[in-house]
């Protein structure tokens, strides 16, 4: 693990109205470290994952990708600096098939544009050609190899399709992968393959910031943790130091009172 | 159609294509689709049979474009009429006026149109649902309003009349067996162009914000730019159609090209099934064979095609074409078909 800093959040502040939903939250995510954001509903995970990757505007603060300026970018400009995601609740593209969604994962690490694409340009075809083999590649890395790749996203099992996404944000070749929830209904089974799999996506060279509610998972794989708490963050480190954090401690049981 | 055995043999006809289609490859169902292009004046019973064949391949062409911005980039545009006008003036005036040749007309027609929509799109195109729809109406009423007063251009309500036909050398598209050969290419190469782009990255880019327009952008898709395009696209073949448009009626008149036809062009694309390439010939044929049945009668021609359109929007909410394959598929107990294939 080095110490080059992928993902850096200085202040970052959002508001909903009168909500304050993430404040001054400054994090930093070194380059191959698998980093984990936990805190009780309603801390603000998913607001600063849709920050990060320009769905929210923010309000102040600042964020880099690789040391560049991706605060105020569009989503799709952030996802060009090597920023992929998958979402809490699944969003797949259900009306195309398994491989066309990776594909178009892969859409910033292409380039053939709408007259390339009607003329049927040898260029054009051999990317198409490229594409669907890293597409395959993607799909075989998370175990899907043996669904039909013809097959309706929309009609696979709950599990297979989160692993689907997670093809689909691998086939982006991204610096950054941030997953939102990603044991959120799964089996324990199914959740230890996950861990399995987000090492062997971390072994690649892929860094990883998730946000999730299954502490086994948090703990097993991750580096370090950091915890959020009505949008502010109130104590990171590693798993060991974060578990015995009376401040934590102290958020989860307030809010289970 | 006056006999039913008319409508069967149709319906047969249809199936049988439709599963030999779906075990094509795309080039190969093209390769089918100019087979029965060509022999299909041998099985029209007379002259306005395949004129009729000749409308119905020029509002497919226009079809085709709005299909692919309806359907796939899910944009709404109730002033296409526009388009289609744009290129038909500007055959009819550079031909009749500056004596240039029909196939610069035909150039220029496709020129124009794109530019048009994209000196048009990219404004309007910042607006959203409703909004978005009122901005191409309010358009499509300029430009009819400008096709009527620019007279020292257009004529005005008088329009252009004696627009020469296309020809080479000798040879001159002045029948409708000519047109029909010439238009029916034209209709192959369309179809070729747009499912050229729906399986491509920029296809499967506007087809993902479909799915999840919010998945799309964060996997790097700049959805604003692409809707532009197929904007800028929808305008070209609209106005290319316009062209051919005008050089086979030899008359363009302002209410050619008004709101009505703008209508109809909506029609055709969500009848024949939105996201769905042959499903424009469908619609394009659909709408124009019923305008023709119901021109016997004038008084409850709206009524009736209301009452066409709201029965087949009920029944077969996908789209004429897909409704029909699969009823027939259902009726004749015939499987499969690949249900993601987009064509």
């Amino acid at each position: 693990m080095s110490t080059e800093v992928i993902l850096q959040l200085r202040d970052v502040t959002k508001r909903f109205g009168g909500l304050l939903a993430v404040d001054r939250l400054s994090l930093a995510v070194q380059r191959g470290q698998i980093k984990a954001i936990i805190g009780p509903n309603g801390a603000g995970k998913t607001t600063a994952f849709n920050l990060i990757t320009g769905v929210y505007r923010m309000d102040e603060g600042e964020i880099e990708v690789a040391g560049k300026r991706a605060s105020g970018l569009p989503s799709h400009r952030v996802a060009a600096l090597g920023v992929a995601r998958t979402f809490q609740n699944v969003e797949l593209f259900g009306n195309m098939t398994v491989l066309e969604n990776v594909m178009v994962g892969a859409h910033t690490r292409a380039r053939a544009g709408l007259l390339s694409a009607a003329l049927r340009l040898p260029a054009m075809q051999s990317e198409e050609a490229s594409l669907a083999e890293k597409a395959r590649t993607c799909l075989h890395l998370v175990g899907l190899d043996r669904v039909p790749a013809a097959t309706e996203a929309g009609s696979l099992a709950f599990g297979q399709q989160r692993l689907l996404e997670m093809a689909r944000a691998l086939a982006a070749d991204p610096a950054v992968l941030l997953l939102d929830e990603p044991a959120a209904g799964l089996s324990t089974a199914e959740t230890a393959q996950l861990g399995e799999l987000v090492q062997t996506i971390r072994g690649l060279g892929v860094t990883v910031l998730l946000v999730d509610h299954d502490m086994d998972l948090v703990m097993e794989i991750s580096d370090e943790v950091a915890v959020l708490d009505h949008g502010v963050k109130i104590a990171e480190g590693s798993p060991r130091e974060v578990q015995r954090d009376p401040q934590v401690i102290a958020a989860y049981l307030g809010e289970e009172s | 159609m006056r006999k039913p055995y008319h409508a069967a043999l149709f319906a047969a006809a249809s199936s049988l294509i439709e599963r030999a289609r779906a075990r094509l490859k795309p080039r190969h169902s093209f390769a089918m689709a100019a087979v029965i292009a060509a022999a299909l004046p041998a099985v029209l019973p007379g002259q306005y049979a395949v004129y009729l064949a000749v409308v119905i391949g020029i509002n497919t062409i226009v079809a085709l474009g709005l299909n692919l911005l309806m359907g796939y980039a899910g944009q709404v545009s109730l002033g296409q009429a526009a388009f289609v006008g744009i290129g038909a003036y500007a055959s009819a005036v550079l031909t009749t006026k500056a004596g240039l040749s029909p196939w610069l007309g035909l150039g220029a027609g496709a020129a124009l149109g794109g530019l048009t929509a994209a000196a048009v799109g990219i404004p309007l195109l910042k607006l959203r649902g409703h909004y978005l729809a009122m901005g191409t109406l309010g358009f499509g009423m300029i430009m009819h309003i400008v096709m009527v007063q620019w007279e020292g251009l257009t004529e005005g309500t008088i329009g252009i009349m004696s627009i020469p036909p296309l020809s080479l050398g000798g040879f001159a598209f002045n029948t409708e067996l000519r047109m029909y050969y010439l238009v029916a290419a034209s209709v192959i190469l369309c179809m070729a162009l747009a499912s050229n782009i729906i399986n491509s990255r920029v296809g499967r880019a506007m087809r993902a914000v479909h799915g999840s327009e919010v998945a799309a952008q964060t996997s790097g898709v700049d959805t604003a730019r692409y809707k532009l395009q197929v904007f800028i696209l929808s305008g070209a073949m609209a106005g290319f159609a316009g062209s051919l448009y005008a050089h086979h009626a030899t008359y363009v008149h302002p209410d050619c090209f008004g709101f009505h036809y703008s209508i109809q062009l909506v029609v055709m694309v969500v009848l024949g099934g939105m996201a769905s390439i042959w499903g424009a010939i469908f619609g394009a044929g659909a709408v124009m064979l019923i305008g023709e049945q119901l021109r016997r009668s004038l008084e409850f021609s709206p009524i009736i095609f209301g009452l066409v359109l709201i029965v087949i929007m009920i029944f077969m909410p996908a789209g004429l074409w897909r409704g029909t394959m699969d009823f027939l598929r259902r009726l004749a107990g015939f499987g499969g078909g690949d249900k993601t294939r987009t064509a």
